[in-house]
């Protein structure tokens, strides 16, 4: 039994965890979006990576711990592993870590399986999420302990890689070498936003009940701390990871080439890949087939339906605009973490910064409109490209920002 | 006939890794190379520097170097 505290709140939409918005997302979606950033060897992505996932991490244990003052220095170690293996991540074996450094063994690590799918050899270990991870955590129990512990800085040597192609990660703490792990960690304050409406769509799809028994159900890490469900493997991430890498890179895209176009393409594209295995791997399972497709009258219920199912998701609360079947969607999204993430860690944006949304809603057009997912096709790599590659498919474009000024997202897709 | 750096463009569409979607693979180039990919014609041309830039990234991508 978990002693995790999830706080998942169905008006907004969102999955709160000692401080932290967590939400689901899947292998596919976060291998390539490191891949994008991986890839322009002009900016630094490393520290990118390390430094959103320490601060987040950071954030969150440092609550944690603030809760539990008393905890001997082997039970925060032991919470810190129970929560990476709740969210999917892996498992991480703290026992080799006392007081004056040690190892940590990643016994198995989801971004490592997971970056091991992209295409090309890597040279180089991929796991800068669990470093990070491990990094917060040590400098949560640094700060929570009045600074006693490691109070000289310390740097973490990966000198095993599950991406590498290692049947494990190891890493080592290097005490007195301070690597920069925290940079960000004051947010701005949102401002106040508008009441989220009811669903305005006229369908049987029961989304309160939908909403209610997914976010109920335990979708947690296995005895590996893997969570296959789906078709896929998900992890429960930060959302303020997520944001900090894709904003990060973009701000840094900017300072070294002068524009973000370069990025925009590609962080939609991972929202498409995003919706062809998750939405797609979901409208295809058993969970689908038990609790939504009963409720299916029409093709464009399953649009309803599985605008449900990402409201449990920990994204915010989209909503159905307007739908003409086989045309033209019209989502909103309210408090959608994209935007959210920009507005607290990066101002206000402008340019609209919601990719995932954007690839998300087209993926849901494509996969009912252009292929067809009711006729359970398998989805493989022919079928991606039939569906996002092939004339006439569906494009999303996104109209409103909540991270502009407005008052929620919007996306059009048409063909 | 072309440019060198459209005959490397020409040899990524034909070496195109299985499985992989051309506009995934250009726009992985682009952001490697920082050379807008899409505006490459058969009278381009780019400098030394950006040439190499190009075909490292063409290497990298691709998994394999490419002669032109």
């Amino acid at each position: 039994m978990s002693n995790i505290k999830i706080d998942f709140s169905q008006d907004k939409g969102v999955v709160n965890i000692y401080g932290q918005s967590m939400l689901f997302h899947c292998n596919h979606y976060n291998r390539f979006l490191q891949q994008t950033i991986e890839d322009p060897h002009y900016i630094h992505s490393e520290k990118i990576f390390l430094q959103a996932a320490a601060e987040t991490v950071y954030l969150q244990f440092s609550e944690y711990f603030k809760q539990n003052p008393m905890f001997p220095l082997r039970q925060k170690l032991d919470f810190a592993a129970e929560v990476f293996k709740f969210g999917g991540f892996g498992v991480l074996d703290f026992s080799g870590v006392n007081e004056t450094g040690g190892n940590i063994i990643g016994r198995s690590s989801h971004y490592g399986l997971a970056l091991r799918l992209n295409s090309g050899e890597r040279k180089k270990a991929g796991e800068y999420f669990d470093k990070g991870y491990i990094a917060g955590v040590l400098l949560a129990i640094r700060d929570s302990s009045g600074g006693s512990t490691w109070k000289n800085g310390f740097d973490l040597k990966q000198t095993k890689s599950v991406s590498l192609g290692d049947d494990a990660c190891e890493f080592k703490i290097l005490i007195g070498k301070n690597y920069l792990w925290l940079e960000k960690l004051k947010t701005a304050a949102l401002p106040s936003f508008i009441k989220i409406p009811a669903r305005k769509a006229n369908s049987p799809i029961n989304e309160d009940l939908i909403v209610k028994t997914l976010a109920g159900m335990a979708i947690v890490g296995n005895e590996v701390g893997l969570i296959p469900a789906f078709g896929v493997y998900l992890t429960r991430m930060y959302a303020d990871y997520y944001n900090k890498i894709s904003f990060g890179f973009e701000q840094e895209l900017k300072k070294a080439m002068g524009v973000v176009e370069l990025a925009r393409e590609l962080l939609t594209e991972a929202g498409h890949i995003c919706a062809f295995n998750t939405f797609g791997g979901i409208m295809k399972s058993d969970e689908w087939k038990g609790l939504i497709l009963p409720m299916i009258k029409t093709k464009e219920d399953w649009v309803h339906g599985i605008t449900a199912v990402i409201n449990a998701l920990g994204w915010g609360v989209w909503r159905v605009e307007e739908l003409a079947p086989n045309e033209k969607l019209v989502m909103r999204a309210y408090e959608e973490y994209e935007s959210l993430g920009h507005l607290k860690w990066f101002g206000k944006a402008d340019h609209p910064v919601s990719y995932l949304f954007t690839g998300g809603c087209a993926g849901i057009m494509n996969l009912l409109y252009h292929g067809d997912i009711t006729k359970n096709p398998t989805l493989d790599k022919d079928y991606y490209y039939q569906l996002f590659k092939t004339q006439n498919c569906f494009k999303g474009r996104q109209t409103k920002c909540l991270a502009m000024g407005d008052d929620y997202s919007e996306v059009v897709v048409t063909r | 006939m072309g440019t060198k750096i459209f005959k490397l463009k020409e040899q990524v569409l034909q070496n195109m890794p299985a499985g992989e979607l051309p506009h995934v693979v250009f726009g992985r180039l682009m952001l490697k190379s920082g050379i807008l990919w899409a505006l490459i014609r058969e009278d381009t041309e780019v400098s030394q520097e950006q040439f190499h830039r190009a075909l490292v990234a063409v290497e990298e991508v691709i998994g394999k170097r490419l002669i032109v």
